[in-house]
């Protein structure tokens, strides 16, 4: 069994290596005279067409096609190997038409989007991990009812043995709004414990009107919302996770689509030159 | 809706009263004692119901060795011979194994599913077993050119030239009044042996485990016999199998058989006390307290033992408590390094761990003088512990040694391996693992569950974690597998020679035997539906229920698709007993 980075070193010298072909083989077009914007075009679109794949083999887990992780394996190292292709194809130079300009954009969109999540989907599992094990996306809302239905009772509790109201107004005001739902924020995402400092200053400030009994509910409060902060930060990243893929597929979709006009465009027009 | 019922389905419903009485008449069935069984599981509706009377001619297979047995057999009339392990049985396994078929979807039915697939979440069309679905005999395959035909129709595998295949010298011969099968039977292993019918004419009784338990249960006298049946044939079999005695010649193993002991420590249903105990939150002390010590550390090195089934903990001293270092399982030795160095060195050095048994564990011991006079002068060199230096010396104080050790990719953490004991999932064979450092939480492992079972997931992906390890509820697909003790019908059974354990889905009564006994939680009960989407209810209003787990996607081509759909390499069905493999994987 190879070790990831193993498995990471293979693949950049693989990639690698095939770079060097690429320039070996652009330098001896170039050298030569021969046209290859139709060979590179027809080597890209096939790329893209490979790349789209991944997710009709996600459609059919049943059948012996190979690992869904070697494939995405594939995608993204035939996705680098692409963008060299493309510079080759354009002639490293910049788009100068309408279509070609919206192509040239889609096709980075596409990558950019690719690249991101594929760097997100590495750092966000372990951090998901340190906020609370696994979590289901689905399962979020649920687990935050639960939370607020505890703290509301124990604030009901202690209004009927303290008789006083500061922690249930405190919560009012304060607290209500953030056990309402899961919050998504960016801020998260960086490791940012100023929501949880904003929520403990207050809780601080709030404990020195309360009594004994009050101080010991308020330390449970604690409790709850450093979970729920948990909660949130899964909410984040799982957000993110889940819907960076609906910018990444159709977008994908879109430059397969209008990559096959823009070469069948070019295929037509192949006589004139 | 009638609720089913254990017996709805008999084991043959050619079990007349008539063959009940013949049976109520003769030994072991004369001499039980009928009133002593329960009034609502008499006797006589246990013979009913779970047994059968089957016709065997010369050179027909009764039981095939690696296949999975859901029944002991009572040899009525007749006699049977058991194929050693030999050259002949190796002959035997080739042309049998090569026979067999494993029933998976073809590539059209396999993608049709996406769209046969219902959205009405556990539809069943049928939730009662009727007489006509166990009418054929789908065990057999009929593409065998060595079947035949017995008086019922039901097509059976013999051997066509038992002389050419098979040398009867290099066979154990049963006869009539003896019990065989008992072994995998109850202790829920694949068949050891190979058993085909040596005369013309064998009856036998085949009795399913479920019955065989009951009688066992009300007859101490059928216990003990059995028992002492299951340890004599245990011992021998598992000692010719055992890799460290290969190089013995007949003579020399026959010694160390009759020097050795059989044990067997821990409860049989040994996940009812160790539920309670997760109950209890009981301490770490508690709960090692409750495996009892097969051997302790610092006692002198005297006895090598040898796990024939179940598992044990390997610990040492360390503070007030003890710390794992490691488990054994099923064919795995214990103290071999230390009685090798006392043997080199003329040492007493005494054990430096203890092993407790963990559940139900049945031990081997040979003693040191048997494996020094017998065993080491010839012992080959893959078997001499690595931890023994040129000079025969252990290195058991080598600080430097131990360091680099622990380095070592292929060790597991202290931490992971305590896990893995306390929470006995060294018991799965197809362990779901999930390393949530890499896992996105995409749930596309459960979307390609859901896929491949009509639309219906079968784990939930979540459950106890230790670091970024987690142990998602999904069937493990046990060795020891204590969800099929107590299913009243069989319907959860292995059912295939890869291992998988699943549930008939027709025969299932609902009773939550098996989801109750599953100390992993990992068989769910789930209330069926019918075409309109409305739940299934019987006579009471009561809604049916069917237990429900991973199947491994024994019907799917492209095997466990929680497993192959990962797209981060996140995910492996992991065989716990394979600790090398185990260790790579976490250290990846």
């Amino acid at each position: 069994m190879l070790t990831f980075d193993s498995k990471r070193y293979l693949s950049l010298f693989t990639l690698f290596m095939a770079f060097v072909g690429l320039y070996f083989l652009y330098c001896y077009w170039e050298n030569n005279l021969i046209s290859y914007h139709l060979k590179t075009g027809f080597a890209l679109f096939g790329i893209i067409f490979f790349l789209i794949l991944l997710n009709i083999r996600k459609k059919f887990p049943f059948l012996p096609l190979g690992k869904v992780s070697t494939w995405l394996r594939l995608h993204v190292y035939f996705a680098y190997f692409g963008i060299g292709l493309f510079f080759v194809h354009t002639g490293f130079r910049l788009p100068n038409g309408v279509f070609e300009t919206f192509l040239y954009v889609l096709y980075f969109l596409v990558n950019i989007s690719g690249v991101f999540g594929i760097w997100f989907s590495r750092i966000a599992p372990s951090r998901m991990t340190d906020s609370g094990g696994s979590m289901i996306y689905e399962a979020i809302p649920g687990f935050i009812y639960d939370q607020r239905v505890q703290v509301e009772n124990l604030l009901l509790d202690n209004i009927k043995n303290s008789r006083q109201s500061t922690l249930s107004d405190f919560y009012l005001v304060r607290l209500k709004k953030y056990f309402a739902k899961p919050l998504f924020r960016w801020g998260l995402l960086f490791n940012s414990g100023h929501s949880l400092r904003e929520l403990n200053d207050h809780m601080d400030r709030v404990s020195r009107y309360l009594n004994k009994d009050e101080s010991e509910t308020l330390d449970e409060m604690r409790f709850f919302v450093s979970e729920k902060l948990n909660l949130d930060i899964h909410f984040t990243y799982l957000t993110i996770l889940k819907y960076w893929m609906f910018l990444h597929i159709p977008l994908s979709y879109a430059l397969l689509f209008f990559g096959l006009y823009h070469g069948v465009l070019a295929y037509s027009f192949v006589g004139v030159h | 809706m009638e609720r089913p019922q254990r017996w709805d389905v008999p084991f043959d419903f050619n079990m007349t009263d008539g063959d009940v009485s013949y049976l109520m008449g003769i030994a072991p069935f004369n001499d039980i004692e009928e009133q002593k069984f329960p009034k609502n599981l008499p006797l006589r509706d246990i013979v009913k119901n779970d047994t059968r009377i089957v016709n065997f001619k010369r050179g027909d297979i009764v039981v095939k060795e690696g296949d999975y047995g859901n029944s002991a057999f009572f040899i009525l009339e007749g006699d049977v011979r058991v194929v050693l392990h030999n050259d002949y049985s190796e002959k035997l396994e080739k042309i049998l194994l090569q026979k067999q078929e494993i029933k998976r979807r073809g590539i059209f039915s396999s993608i049709f599913q996406l769209f046969t697939n219902s959205k009405i979440a556990e539809l069943r069309k049928r939730v009662r077993a009727s007489k006509n679905a166990f009418s054929d005999n789908k065990e057999s395959d009929e593409s065998l050119a060595s079947l035949r035909e017995d008086e019922s129709g039901n097509k059976r595998l013999f051997l066509q030239d038992i002389p050419g295949i098979l040398n009867e010298d290099k066979t154990v011969l049963i006869g009539a009044g003896e019990f065989f099968g008992e072994i995998s039977a109850l202790g829920r292993t694949p068949r050891s042996a190979t058993i085909y019918a040596s005369s013309e004419n064998t009856q036998l009784l085949e009795i399913k485990w479920q019955g065989l338990r009951d009688i066992r249960k009300y007859t101490p006298a059928i216990k003990e016999h059995i028992d002492n049946l299951y340890r004599e044939r245990s011992l021998e079999t598992h000692l010719k199998e055992s890799e460290i005695f290969a190089h013995l010649s007949e003579g020399d193993l026959k010694k160390v058989a009759d020097a050795t002991i059989f044990k067997s420590l821990g409860s049989f249903e040994w996940f009812s006390s160790y539920q309670k105990l997760i109950k209890k939150e009981a301490d770490a002390n508690s709960r090692l307290n409750d495996e009892p010590p097969i051997i302790e550390q610092g006692v002198i090195a005297e006895d090598l033992v040898l796990i024939r089934s179940g598992f044990a903990r390997i610990s040492e001293k360390s503070g007030n408590g003890h710390r794992t270092k490691g488990y054994l399982g099923k064919g795995q030795i214990f103290g071999l390094r230390e009685i090798y160095h006392n043997w080199i060195e003329k040492d007493d050095m005494p054990f430096q761990d203890t092993i407790r048994a963990v559940g139900h564990t049945d031990i081997l011991i040979v003693p040191s003088y048997v494996l020094e006079e017998i065993v080491f002068p010839n012992l080959p060199k893959k078997f001499i512990p690595k931890d023994i230096g040129r000079s025969g010396k252990l290195n058991f104080s080598n600080q430097k040694h131990i360091t680099k050790r622990d380095k070592d990719k292929s060790r597991i953490r202290t931490e992971v391996l305590e896990f893995i004991v306390e929470k006995r999932y060294m018991n799965g064979q197809k362990t779901m693992m999930i390393n949530l450092d890499r896992c996105t939480r995409c749930d596309d492992c459960v979307q390609a569950c859901s896929v491949s079972h009509g639309g219906n997931p079968r784990f939930v992906r979540q459950g106890e974690h230790v670091g970024s390890l987690m142990v998602a509820n999904a069937c493990m697909h046990c060795q020891d597998p204590v969800c099929m003790i107590g299913c009243p019908t069989g319907a959860i059974g292995r059912n295939s020679s890869e291992g998988q354990i699943t549930i008939n889905d027709i025969t299932c009564i609902g009773c939550q035997t098996c989801a109750n006994s599953c100390p992993y939680e990992n068989i769910k009960m789930v209330q069926v539906k019918d075409q309109q989407g409305a739940f299934v209810l019987d006579g009471n209003n009561r809604p049916i229920l069917k237990a429900t787990k991973c199947d491994l996607c024994i019907e799917q081509m492209g095997g466990p698709a929680c497993e192959t759909s990962c797209p981060h390499d996140a995910l492996v069905r992991m065989d716990m007993t394979d600790r090398n493999r185990l260790a790579k994987w976490i250290n990846r």
